[in-house]
């Protein structure tokens, strides 16, 4: 079971070094794809806030931390959390 | 004059202690983050409470049921969020977020069915249509049927709705779609006109139609089950 960690006191200099690692960009409010465009979440198709992040292992899914795309996930991925 | 650039300038140390300092997080460094992450050992979020709730919804005896007879995975997720959105009310928590993305998402169709599970429809449902249907798979036709054609079987009567508009309007799907079950639900001061559109609608079809009520005082609710008679 992956552990979930809670990020709302991670400094958005750490959160967007963090999406920098995993080949991501951030413009300081929205979290950015390599070539610029925004990243969207594709439970709800906006983009994604680096201030309400859901980031998840494996081919990285990154998602708005909202009830609609969290159930979504859950409903693809599974029970992942236990 | 050359600028030194040897780590003996202490404005230079404490500005790369402080970014260092900057990119660490609950004792971990950015480097043991990363690589916790992509060793599946760690996932983040900023706020760990939206996915408490989604994963109790998940728990909940109701889900279980509602797995049984629906396999559809659009249909699981409104259902998710229709208990969300029922968690949302009761602990009287701005439930209109949410509804906003699930009409984006899903429409008007996919409101009412997050809805119809929000008031709890579901159960009393199940409840009504186990006496009439004699196999699983029949419940399990019925349900899907009364889901996928939502604006055909169910009426939410509002406060401000015309009794005699929104009779009509309830006779006249009856009479195009013969449901097996057409499902009237109100709140609170919705009941009321609730009342008088079943009276008008069950003096028109009787002859086909039983009524099933189910009244809470506490929750404040009417739901009718219009039921076909099958001869």
């Amino acid at each position: 079971m992956t552990k979930l960690i809670s990020i709302k006191d991670m400094s958005n200099d750490l959160k967007i070094a963090l999406l920098k690692e995993l080949g991501y960009d951030s413009d300081g409010i929205f979290v950015l794809e390599k070539d610029g465009d925004k990243h969207i979440d594709k439970y709800i198709n906006e983009p994604v806030r680096v201030d309400n992040m859901f980031i998840y292992p494996g081919s990285v899914v990154i998602l708005d931390n909202n009830s609609l795309s969290i159930s979504s996930f859950l409903e693809e991925y599974g029970d992942v959390f236990g | 004059m050359a600028m030194s650039l040897d780590n003996s300038d202490p404005i230079e140390s404490i500005a790369k202690g402080t970014t260092e300092g900057a990119l660490n997080y609950l004792g971990m460094s950015l480097k043991t983050l990363v690589d916790k992450f992509m060793n599946k050992d760690l996932s983040f979020v900023e706020d760990e409470e939206v996915i408490s709730v989604a994963k109790e919804q998940r728990k909940k005896a109701e889900w279980d049921l509602f797995r049984t007879y629906v396999k559809d995975k659009e249909m699981h997720i409104l259902f998710q969020m229709g208990l969300t959105l029922r968690e949302l009310e009761n602990d009287k928590k701005d439930f209109e977020p949410l509804k906003n993305k699930i009409r984006n998402k899903f429409k008007k169709r996919g409101l009412h069915i997050a809805y119809f599970i929000q008031n709890g429809l579901f159960g009393k449902l199940i409840a009504n249509i186990l006496g009439r249907f004699r196999t699983t798979e029949d419940i399990k036709s019925e349900v899907e049927n009364i889901l996928n054609n939502i604006e055909k079987t169910v009426t939410f009567i509002n406060q401000f709705d015309k009794e005699e508009y929104i009779s009509e309007e309830i006779i006249t799907k009856i009479r195009a779609h013969s449901p097996e079950t057409f499902i009237i639900s109100s709140v609170g001061s919705a009941i009321e006109t609730c009342i008088k559109v079943k009276e008008s609608v069950m003096e028109i079809i009787s002859d086909n139609y039983t009524c099933e009520v189910y009244e809470n005082e506490g929750e404040n609710k009417r739901i009718y089950f219009l039921n076909r008679k099958n001869n």
